[in-house]
C-alpha cells in the first residue's frame, strides 16, 4: 500500500531521505581536545571546596590548622602542670579529698 | 591510519554495500562494523582506564566527527552541538571505568552522545517555556531562547530551505524515534547497530522508523503539495 496517496510525493520523500544520507559530514571547530582538556580540568577543579582550589588558600588553611592544633597542645599541657602543682601534697590528702572526707578532732582528755 | 580501520561516513558504507535504503543488514557480530579492530580497541580501553592521556587524545581525535556529527543532527544547532560533544568526550573520561566493555566503544559513545543530546534538548526546552519570563525583564520583547533555522554546514545554497524543512520536521519527531532516525539516515548504522545503542530489539527500532517516515511524510505533505 502506498504511504501518500500521490505517488510524486512518495518520490519525493525518498529522494529527501537520499539526500539527507547523502549530506558531507560536518567537522566540530579545531582543537576540540584541548577544549575537552580545560573542560575536564574545570570539572574536577568544581569537585574541591572552593578554598582548595588555590594553593595560597590550601596553604592558609594547613596553617590555621597546625596553629590550632599546637595552641590545643599548649593549653593542654599548661593546664596539667598548674594542676599538679596546686593539688594534693600527700596520698591521704587526696584520698580525703576525693571521698570528701572531712577531718575533725576529737578532743582527748 | 590504523591498520584495519574503517572510517564510516555514509556515502563511504554506502558505496561499500549498496542496498535498498531500509533493508535488513545482517551483520556478526553485530556491532563489529563499528569497532577499529577487538584487540586495538580492548587495549585502548585499558590504556584509558589507566588515565593514559595518550589513550583519551586517541579516542577524541578518531570519533570526535562522528560524536558532533550525530549530535549536530539531533539538537540542529552548531554551537550547542560542539558543546555537547565535549560534555561526551568528558563524560567518556570521568565514566570509562564504569564501561564493562560489553558493546564497542563506537556504540557506547553513541550511547551517551545520543543521551546527552536528548537532555540538552530537554533542558533547551525548559528554558523556552521559562523564556516568557526572561522577556519580561529583557530590553526587547523577543523570545531570547528559540533557535534560529537550522543550516547544516554541509549543505548546498540550492538545496538549503528544502534541507531545513526536512530538519524541521526532524526536529518535531518524538525523542526515541529522533534517535533511531537519525542513526540510520545520518550515520548510515544497521538496525542491529541502532538496537545495540538504544539498548532495544530489532522489532523495536523497526517499528520507530516507520512511525519516524509516517510522521514525516505527513509533516512535508503541505511541501510537497506547494
Amino acid at each position: 500500500m502506498p504511504d501518500s496517496p500521490f505517488p510524486s510525493h512518495n518520490e519525493a520523500f525518498e529522494a529527501d531521505l537520499r539526500r539527507l544520507r547523502q549530506l558531507p559530514s560536518a567537522a566540530p571547530a579545531p582543537f576540540l581536545y584541548t577544549r575537552v582538556q580545560a573542560r575536564l580540568l574545570a570539572a574536577s577543579e568544581g569537585r574541591l571546596p572552593w578554598w582548595l582550589r588555590r594553593p595560597v588558600h590550601l596553604l592558609a588553611v594547613l596553617s590555621l590548622l597546625l596553629a590550632l592544633n599546637a595552641g590545643a597542645v599548649l593549653h593542654v599541657a599548661y593546664q596539667r602542670y598548674t594542676t599538679t602543682a596546686t593539688t594534693a601534697t600527700s596520698p591521704l590528702d587526696s584520698f580525703a579529698s576525693e571521698y570528701q572526707l572531712t577531718p575533725y578532732v576529737v578532743s582527748y582528755e | 591510519m590504523l591498520a584495519g580501520y574503517r572510517q564510516l561516513t555514509p556515502s563511504a558504507s554506502s558505496t561499500a554495500t549498496p542496498r535498498h535504503p531500509d533493508a535488513l543488514v545482517i551483520i556478526a557480530p553485530s556491532t563489529h562494523r563499528l569497532s577499529v579492530s577487538d584487540s586495538e580497541e580492548a587495549q585502548l580501553l585499558e590504556q584509558l582506564r589507566q588515565g593514559s592521556e595518550v589513550a583519551f587524545r586517541t579516542v577524541v581525535e578518531r570519533h570526535q566527527k562522528r560524536v558532533y556529527n550525530t549530535v549536530l543532527a539531533l539538537v540542529q544547532s552548531p554551537e550547542e552541538a560542539e558543546d555537547v560533544t565535549q560534555e561526551v568526550f568528558v563524560e567518556v573520561f570521568q565514566t570509562v571505568n564504569r564501561f564493562r566493555g560489553d558493546a564497542a566503544l563506537t556504540t557506547w559513545l553513541y550511547r551517551i552522545a545520543t543521551s546527552r543530546a536528548l537532555n540538552a534538548i530537554q533542558k533547551r526546552k525548559a528554558k523556552k517555556r521559562f523564556a516568557f519570563l526572561t522577556t519580561l525583564f529583557g530590553d526587547d520583547n523577543e523570545v531570547q531562547h528559540h533557535p534560529p533555522d537550522f543550516r547544516h554546514p554541509g549543505v548546498v545554497l540550492e538545496e538549503q530551505e528544502r534541507i531545513q524543512y526536512l530538519f524541521r520536521a526532524i526536529d518535531t519527531l518524538a525523542n526515541q524515534q529522533k534517535v533511531a532516525f537519525t542513526l540510520r539516515y545520518r550515520e548510515d548504522l544497521s538496525y542491529q547497530e541502532i538496537a545495540a545503542v538504544m539498548e532495544t530489539t530489532v522489532p523495536a527500532v523497526e517499528s520507530l522508523l516507520v512511525r519516524a517516515k509516517q510522521a514525516l511524510r505527513k509533516q512535508l505533505q503541505p511541501y510537497y503539495h506547494a
